[in-house]
């Protein structure tokens, strides 16, 4: 295996150390000797499922040249990759940018041809993504960014090639709306849908916001809006990793609730809604929820009946439950704020631990300021003389 | 001595109220933990009352260790495996010397009431081989008295070497080779943990109940055989939990509606409604999760099949 050890620190200023660029098991821009199409094989071999593929999707499009380059950033992804670049083989110059993956992600990737592998330690999203911009050499002009958990159906492919080949087309970047997948079937209704986002563009053409969270990106030029969807596969790695992030999520949101029950009142709210800076606006919508009762309740009426999550059958359901459970976790959080149920349990406890008929006085002292500072002290909390 | 606390002027000791006439202890006490230095303090200084204290520790990083060593106990390092192998590997492992075992969580307390019932029957000759111990959970600052949550009943004082853990990774159970009864007077479990870290212990659970259920639908579970099912109650409602309960449908209403209304536990108000949403959440993520391994498990050998194919295809 080829090893090139480049500093890229200085050439684009990020600041990151040194990166250990990888040449994979294929090389790219090297078309296998006779092959005219990409990802064709030696006459002789057999033929991968991923060949006979990209000789498919050569047929069912005959009019493109080129295809696009193709991006893809992969952490611990053995789960997804293997899908993921079977649906991309109609290019013949895919780079899978990796973190350093501890799973079998990348020896599975070389399975595939024309598959070029580079290593860099993960930061920010936007820094990643910008350093691969600036520091990747595409044989293509365009580039299709996909995640490993995403994949990319006919219809999709067939437009991308179009636009990729339409020598005529104004964009510099286009942008597409996806398909959530959840318990096999597409998740269209309960709000959740459309939302649009960056795909495919030419690499000088988008940078990257530096924000940690939701890193937006700047194009460079104008953006056109491609009509088909890719498939996204949120919960490919199982329902674990969500139930522990909205757990950690709903303390944040709980946090904030208190704060703004704290300095606010619903009402303010409500004339904040009419505000013209539409960031003012969403965020008094989102304040008023927070003086909602029932939070899991409403939001299960919500998306289930006003936002038809009825319509997706039993996934529909469950992710509206799921949410709904993840609203009610925020309520209980808010409530445990405000009730200072810790405390209460503790006097509890050491009321029941008293020896009978030989009270401590001190203990006594003790419990009583702990339950007097409660206006609602549990019933017979302050009892125990 | 144990540290002093606000109950230091009169806090007993196990040498004072748990001996035989020649001056040894009745009563071991175990405390099997995992980085609980918010409550081990509290716990070895309330069990020192009851007998000498064992902690049986899990590798803690919190320094769990030196904080129990400096409330009184004994404290032994092992590395956990699951519940049932760990506890069982500290009853035959501990250096315990008394005829009785208590064994105590770190997040539970024996009253006095309950550690002079302890000494009582410690100290009667026509004592059984094991008794359960009533449970009170104290939650949201109050007893939990309904909801299905109480009594709760569990095998938690027995004669050295009388009984022993099933081999099963969560909710295990505790089997008795002699003849078992029941003590008066109760154990406090607190439940004073923030609400995230209650969901995150729920979450871990749902997981290990959901792995449970896989492996019963693969068919290698253990578990209760049918023929010994009528014996007791106990092994009767493990069947249930096992073999009925994973099939039904609506399994968090249904756990909803029993604990809240059946169970009666809106009579603790506020937090028995909040108990009760909050079983049934944990009734969905176990049947969610158990969904979910299903289908995981069947696209892994989707994708193992791919690969090999796709192996042989190249050569």
């Amino acid at each position: 295996m080829n090893q090139a050890h480049e500093n890229t620190a200085g050439a684009i200023g990020l600041g990151i150390g040194s990166t250990v660029m990888q040449a994979g098991a294929s090389l790219p821009g090297a078309p296998l000797p006779g092959a005219s199409l990409p990802g064709a094989s030696l006459p002789g071999t057999r033929l991968t499922d991923a060949e006979r593929n990209s000789k498919r999707d050569a047929a069912s499009y005959p009019g493109w040249k080129e295809p696009p380059s193709v991006l893809i950033l992969t952490l611990d992804e053995e789960v997804n990759i293997a899908e993921c670049m079977e649906t991309l083989t109609f290019s013949d110059d895919i780079v899978v940018l990796d973190s350093f993956s501890k799973d079998r992600t990348l020896e599975i990737a070389r399975q595939f041809p024309h598959v070029r592998i580079v290593q860099r330690k993960f930061d920010t999203w936007s820094q990643h993504s910008n350093w691969a911009l600036d520091n990747i050499e595409f044989k293509h002009p365009w580039v299709y960014y996909s995640d490993a958990d995403e994949r990319m159906p006919k219809d999709l492919r067939e437009e991308v090639l179009r636009v990729v080949n339409n020598a005529n087309q104004p964009h510099a970047a286009y942008r597409l709306r996806f398909k959530n997948m959840f318990m096999g079937r597409w998740l269209r209704r309960g709000g959740i849908y459309p939302v649009w986002v960056i795909r495919l563009f030419k690499p000088d053409g988008i940078r990257y916001e530096d924000r940690t969270v939701n890193p937006h990106p700047n194009v460079n030029g104008t953006l056109g809006d491609l009509e088909s969807h890719f498939i996204h596969y949120s919960f490919n790695k199982g329902l674990l990793p969500w139930f522990h992030k909205h757990n950690k999520y709903s303390d944040g949101e709980a946090g904030e609730a208190v704060k703004v029950i704290g300095k606010t009142t619903f009402w303010s709210k409500v004339r904040q809604l009419r505000s013209k800076e539409t960031g003012i606006a969403r965020r008094a919508f989102k304040d008023m929820s927070f003086f909602l009762r029932f939070r899991g309740f409403a939001r299960f009426l919500y998306m289930y009946f006003l936002k038809l999550a009825i319509l997706d059958g039993k996934a529909g359901f469950h992710y509206a439950c799921m949410i709904s459970m993840y609203e009610y976790w925020i309520e209980l959080k808010m409530l445990e704020h405000r009730k200072e149920w810790r405390t209460r349990t503790e006097a509890e406890v050491l009321r029941l631990l008293q020896e009978p008929g030989n009270i401590s006085s001190k203990a006594t002292a003790h419990i009583n300021a702990i339950t007097n500072s409660h206006t609602k002290a549990n019933a017979g909390g302050g009892g125990v003389a | 001595m144990p540290a002093p606390s606000v109950f230091g002027d009169h806090l007993h000791s196990w040498r004072t109220l748990g001996v035989t006439p020649d001056g040894a202890s009745l009563v071991d006490v175990m405390i099997p933990t995992y980085n609980e230095a918010a409550h081990i303090t509290q716990a070895v200084t309330n069990a020192l009352q009851v007998g000498p204290v064992y902690v049986l520790d899990s590798l803690s990083t919190d320094g769990t260790q030196e904080l129990a060593r400096a409330a009184g106990a004994t404290v032994v390092e092992h590395r956990f495996e699951n519940y049932s192998r760990q506890k069982n590997w500290g009853l035959d492992n501990l250096p315990m010397r008394s005829a009785w075992t208590f064994i105590l969580d770190a997040d539970e307390r024996i009253t006095p009431a309950l550690r002079d019932e302890i000494h009582r029957v410690a100290r009667d000759p026509n004592a059984k081989a094991g008794y359960l111990v009533n449970r009170v959970v104290i939650f949201m600052g109050r007893q939990i008295r309904h909801g299905g949550l109480f009594p709760s009943w569990n095998l938690r004082f027995f004669k050295r070497g009388g009984c022993r853990y099933e081999d099963r990774s969560v909710h295990e159970h505790m089997l008795c080779a002699g003849e078992t009864g029941r003590l008066d007077d109760l154990m406090l479990h607190i439940r004073r943990e923030s609400i995230s870290k209650y969901l995150e212990k729920h979450i871990k659970y749902a997981d290990m109940e959901s792995e449970e259920w896989v492996k019963s639908y693969l068919g290698f579970g253990g578990g209760a055989k049918a023929e010994s099912l009528f014996r007791d109650s106990l092994r009767y409602r493990q069947w249930l939990r096992r073999k009925v309960w994973p099939g039904l449908p609506l399994k968090p209403l249904i756990r909803f509606v029993y604990m809240y209304v059946f169970r009666l536990g809106f009579l603790d108000g506020a937090a028995g409604w909040h108990l009760s949403c909050l079983l049934a959440n944990y009734e969905y993520m176990i049947a969610m999760l158990y969904r979910d391994k299903v289908a995981c498990s069947q696209a892994e050998t989707a994708r193992a099949q791919k690969e090999a194919e796709r192996l042989a295809a190249r050569g």
